[in-house]
C-alpha cells in the first residue's frame, strides 16, 4: 500500500455554522488532540496537520491506510461536534484531488466570498503549528509550500483578488481611477449612518489624510470623529467645506437633494479645478445628478456602485477560471515530483552500493600505500568521489526519467537486478531519511544529501 | 540595417506593453519596458551613423530624418517618464506613436539636402534641437490627452466596467504628467523660436517673411502659450488642458510635416539656395 496525501473535513458548503462551531470548540479540548496524537504515533498517519478556520475544517494527512483513516477522522470530527455532526457534511478528497483542493482552498478559489486573501494566513499559521509539533514529514512539507507558492502565483497572475466585491471598497476603487492615491485627501462625510462609516473606514484605511463629519444629530457626529480623529462641521455649514475636501460621501436620510449643481458650481474655480468625487449611497438621493455635468466632478450613486460590484463579482469568476488552469499545471508538476518519490530508494540503494564500494577499496589501497602525504590522500579521495558521481549520473537521471511512467516498476526491478541492489521496498525505512533532505531546502538533491551523510559517517579520514 | 534592429525592438516593446492591458504577468511591463531601452539604442545609433557622425556627408531630410529623430526622444522620454512610475500601460498609446513616427521616416519622400558646414552654424542646431525636444514632450503631452478624455469620458458616463479594466494611470496622475509635458515643452519651444528667427535675421537678414511655416509655427506656438498660462495661473485641468493640448499638437504636426510636403516653404528654399 503507498502513502496517500487525503483532505477531510466539513466547510460551509457542507456544513451549517453550529456545528463547524461545535466541531471548533471540540478539536480544541485535550481529549481530542490526544487522540490526533495517538493516532500519530500509532503509524496511522505518517504526517498530519489540521487547518481550522470559521468556514472549513480540514484535516490533511499522509497515511498507508487511507480508508481506516477517512474513517477514525470521520469518527473524530463526529465526536467532536458532540455528535450533532452526520457523516454526509464530510467530505474526503483523496491523492492528486487532494492537493489540487489545498491549492484551490488557499488561492481562495473555494471561499465564500472568491478571491478572498485571509484564508492563506490560515493555512501558513495552520502549518506552522503542525511543524512545531512535529507532525508533517517530507511530503506535506513540500506540498504546503507549494500551496503558498501556488496561491501566491494565482494571485499575481490572476485578477481574482483585485475586483471589489462591496460598495465601500468600489468606492474607493473608482476613487483611486480618479486621484491615483488617496494619501492626502480629504474625506467629507455627510450623514453618518452604518453604511457611511463603512466607506469612511475603507478611505481611511487607504490613506486618506483627513475626515470631516457633517451630521443632523451632533451626538453621532461627535462619536464617530472620536473614532476616526474626525473634525465636525454643522450640517448647514456643509457647502462651505467644498473648497478643501476631495470626497464627498454622501447618506442622509432626506427626500429632496441636499446637495445641487450651483452649490459645487460655485466653488469649482476656488478648487482650482481639483477633481471632487462624490458618492451618493443614500435613496433617496441626496445628490442632484446634474452635478455630474460640471468638469472635473464625478458623482456616482448607490446603483452605479452596485453595477460595478455585480460586474466585478462576475469577473472573479472569469478570473478563477484562469486560476484553476494555473492549479491544474501546478498539481500535475507536484505529481510528477510525487512519483520519483518511488524511484526513490532505489538511486539511494544505488548511491549507497557505490559508496559502500569506494570506501571499502579506499582504506584497501590507502592500508597498501603508507607512505602517501595527506595531500596525495585527499586527492584520490576526490578522485573516487568523482568516478562515483559521473558513473551513476547517468543511471539515476535514467531512473528519474521514467518515474512518470506506468512501467517504472519495471524499470525499478531491472536496476535493482543490475546493480544487485538489496530487494525489498522497504520504503518506510527510506522515508524516515527524507525529512532531513526535504526540509533543509525543500528541493530533494540526492547527489550532495545521501552523499554527505553517508560518507561523513563512515568517512575513514574525516575524524583526522 | 540598424533601424530595422530598432523597429523590431520597439515593435516587441509595444506588443508587450499590449498584452499587458490583459495579464498580469509582473515581468512583461519589464520586458517591454527594455525592448524600447535597446530599441532606442539602435536607433540613437543608427542617428548618429547617418547624420551626426563627423565624416559623413550624405543628405539629411527635413521630413524623414526630423521625425525619426523626433521618435527617438519621444521613446526615450517614455523610457525614462515609464522606469519607476505606474505609467507603463500608457505604452500602448505612445509606443504606437514611435512606431508610426519610424514608419513615416521610411515612407515619406526622402527629398534630402546635402548637408553644408552651414548646417553646423550654432544658432542653427540650437534652433533644431530646441524644436525636436519640444515636439517630443508635445507628442507625449497629446498621447497622455488622449488616454485621460478616455478614461475620464468612460468615468464620466458611468462605463465603469471598462473604466475599471483599463489598467491606466488615474486621472490625476495622466494631468501631472501633461502639466509637466507641457511646462517643459513650451519653454523649449520659445527658444527654439527665437533661435529661428534669430536665425533668419543673420541668414536673411529679415526674420519675418510671412512664410506659411512662420505663421503656422507661431500659431502653434499661441495655443500653448495659452494652455501654458491657463494651467498656471487659473488651474485649468482635466479635459479641457487635454483638449488644448490635442489641439496644439495637430496644429505641431501641421507645422512640422505638412507645410513641407504641400508647399514651398523657405526651409526647402532655404537649402536649395545654400546649395547653389
Amino acid at each position: 500500500m503507498e502513502d496517500q496525501i487525503l483532505v477531510v473535513g466539513i466547510n460551509h458548503r457542507t456544513a451549517p455554522v453550529e456545528i463547524r462551531e461545535r466541531v471548533t470548540a471540540g478539536l480544541a479540548t485535550e481529549d481530542i488532540s490526544r487522540n490526533l496524537d495517538m493516532l500519530k504515533r500509532d503509524g496511522f498517519f505518517d504526517e498530519f496537520m489540521v487547518v481550522s478556520t470559521c468556514n472549513r475544517i480540514e484535516f490533511v494527512v499522509v497515511s498507508r491506510e487511507s480508508a481506516e483513516v477517512i474513517k477514525a477522522i470521520n469518527n473524530l470530527l463526529c465526536e467532536a461536534s458532540g455528535r450533532y455532526l452526520s457523516y454526509e457534511m464530510v467530505y474526503t478528497h483523496e491523492g492528486l484531488d487532494a492537493v489540487r483542493h489545498l491549492f484551490r482552498v488557499a488561492s481562495g478559489l473555494d471561499s465564500m466570498v472568491m478571491g478572498e486573501p485571509q484564508i492563506l494566513g490560515q493555512i501558513k499559521g495552520a502549518y506552522r503549528e503542525a511543524t512545531q509539533r512535529r507532525t508533517v514529514g517530507v511530503i506535506l512539507n513540500r506540498l504546503m509550500h507549494k500551496t503558498f507558492s501556488v496561491a501566491k502565483r494565482v494571485r499575481t497572475e490572476t485578477g481574482i483578488g483585485c475586483r471589489a466585491v462591496s460598495v465601500s471598497y468600489a468606492a474607493v476603487e473608482l476613487a483611486k481611477k480618479i486621484f491615483g492615491s488617496l494619501r492626502d485627501k480629504r474625506v467629507l462625510l455627510i450623514g453618518a449612518g452604518e453604511m457611511a462609516e463603512l466607506a469612511a473606514e475603507h478611505f481611511m484605511r487607504n490613506g486618506a489624510s483627513h475626515l470631516i463629519i457633517a451630521n443632523r444629530t451632533v451626538e453621532r457626529a461627535i462619536e464617530l470623529a472620536k473614532r476616526f480623529r474626525a473634525s465636525t462641521i454643522p450640517f448647514s455649514h456643509i457647502s462651505n467645506a467644498f473648497e478643501t475636501v476631495d470626497v464627498v460621501l454622501s447618506s442622509t436620510g432626506s427626500v429632496n437633494p441636499i446637495i445641487k449643481k450651483e452649490d459645487i458650481k460655485a466653488f469649482m474655480r476656488k478648487r482650482r479645478y481639483r477633481p471632487l468625487f462624490l458618492i451618493d449611497i443614500a435613496v433617496p438621493r441626496d445628490i442632484d445628478p446634474k452635478v455630474n455635468e460640471l468638469d472635473n466632478v464625478y458623482l456616482y450613486d448607490i446603483d452605479d456602485l452596485q453595477e460595478v460590484i455585480e460586474w466585478n463579482k462576475e469577473e472573479r469568476r472569469r478570473e478563477a477560471e484562469k486560476a484553476e488552469h494555473i492549479i491544474e499545471e501546478e498539481t500535475i508538476k507536484f505529481h510528477r515530483w510525487l512519483q520519483t518519490l518511488d524511484v526513490f530508494p532505489t538511486i539511494i540503494a544505488m548511491r549507497r552500493k557505490a559508496e559502500e564500494i569506494r570506501l571499502t577499496e579506499l582504506s584497501k589501497t590507502f592500508s597498501h600505500l603508507p607512505h602517501l602525504s595527506e595531500d596525495d590522500k585527499k586527492a584520490i579521495i576526490k578522485l573516487t568521489e568523482a568516478i562515483v558521481k559521473k558513473v551513476l549520473h547517468d543511471p539515476i537521471m535514467f531512473m528519474k526519467r521514467k518515474a512518470s511512467r506506468p512501467s517504472k516498476e519495471f524499470y525499478v526491478d531491472l536496476v535493482q537486478q543490475v546493480f544487485n541492489l538489496p530487494m525489498g521496498d522497504d520504503r518506510r525505512a527510506h522515508n524516515l531519511k527524507l525529512p532531513e533532505v526535504g526540509c533543509s531546502n525543500l528541493r530533494i538533491d540526492t547527489n550532495t544529501t545521501a552523499m554527505a551523510s553517508e560518507g561523513g559517517n563512515i568517512h575513514p579520514f574525516k575524524k583526522d | 540595417m540598424l533601424i530595422v534592429l530598432a523597429f523590431l525592438c520597439y515593435f516587441l516593446g509595444t506588443a508587450g506593453y499590449f498584452i499587458c492591458a490583459y495579464s498580469r504577468q509582473p515581468i512583461l511591463p519589464v520586458v517591454a519596458w527594455w525592448f524600447v531601452v535597446v530599441g532606442a539604442l539602435f536607433h540613437a545609433l543608427d542617428l548618429l551613423a547617418s547624420i551626426f557622425f563627423p565624416q559623413y556627408v550624405g543628405e539629411f531630410s527635413l521630413h524623414s530624418d526630423a521625425l525619426s529623430i523626433v521618435s527617438l526622444l519621444v521613446a526615450a522620454i517614455f523610457a525614462l517618464l515609464a522606469r519607476h512610475r505606474p505609467i507603463s500601460l500608457m505604452g500602448t498609446f505612445i509606443m504606437p506613436f514611435v512606431l508610426l513616427g519610424i514608419i513615416g521616416a521610411s515612407v515619406l519622400p526622402f527629398e534630402g539636402v546635402p548637408m553644408r558646414p552651414i548646417f553646423r552654424h550654432g544658432m542653427i542646431l540650437f534652433h533644431i534641437a530646441m524644436l525636436f525636444i519640444a515636439y517630443a514632450f508635445f507628442s507625449l503631452s497629446f498621447s497622455i490627452s488622449l488616454v485621460y478624455l478616455l478614461q475620464e469620458r468612460k468615468l464620466k458616463r458611468k462605463d465603469l466596467k471598462t473604466a475599471m479594466t483599463l489598467l491606466f494611470p488615474s486621472l490625476e496622475v495622466l494631468d501631472r504628467l501633461n502639466h509637466r509635458c507641457v511646462l517643459i515643452g513650451f519653454p523649449f519651444m520659445t527658444a527654439g523660436l527665437i533661435a529661428g528667427f534669430g536665425a533668419a535675421q543673420v541668414f536673411w537678414k529679415k526674420f519675418w517673411t510671412g512664410d506659411p511655416k512662420e505663421i503656422l509655427s507661431i500659431l502653434t506656438w499661441c495655443v500653448y502659450a495659452i494652455l501654458f498660462h491657463q494651467r498656471l495661473a487659473l488651474g485649468w485641468r482635466g479635459r479641457k488642458a487635454s483638449i488644448v493640448a490635442i489641439c496644439g499638437f495637430i496644429s505641431v504636426i501641421a507645422t512640422f510635416i505638412g507645410v513641407n510636403l504641400y508647399g514651398e516653404t523657405h526651409h526647402v528654399t532655404f537649402f536649395h539656395h545654400q546649395e547653389k
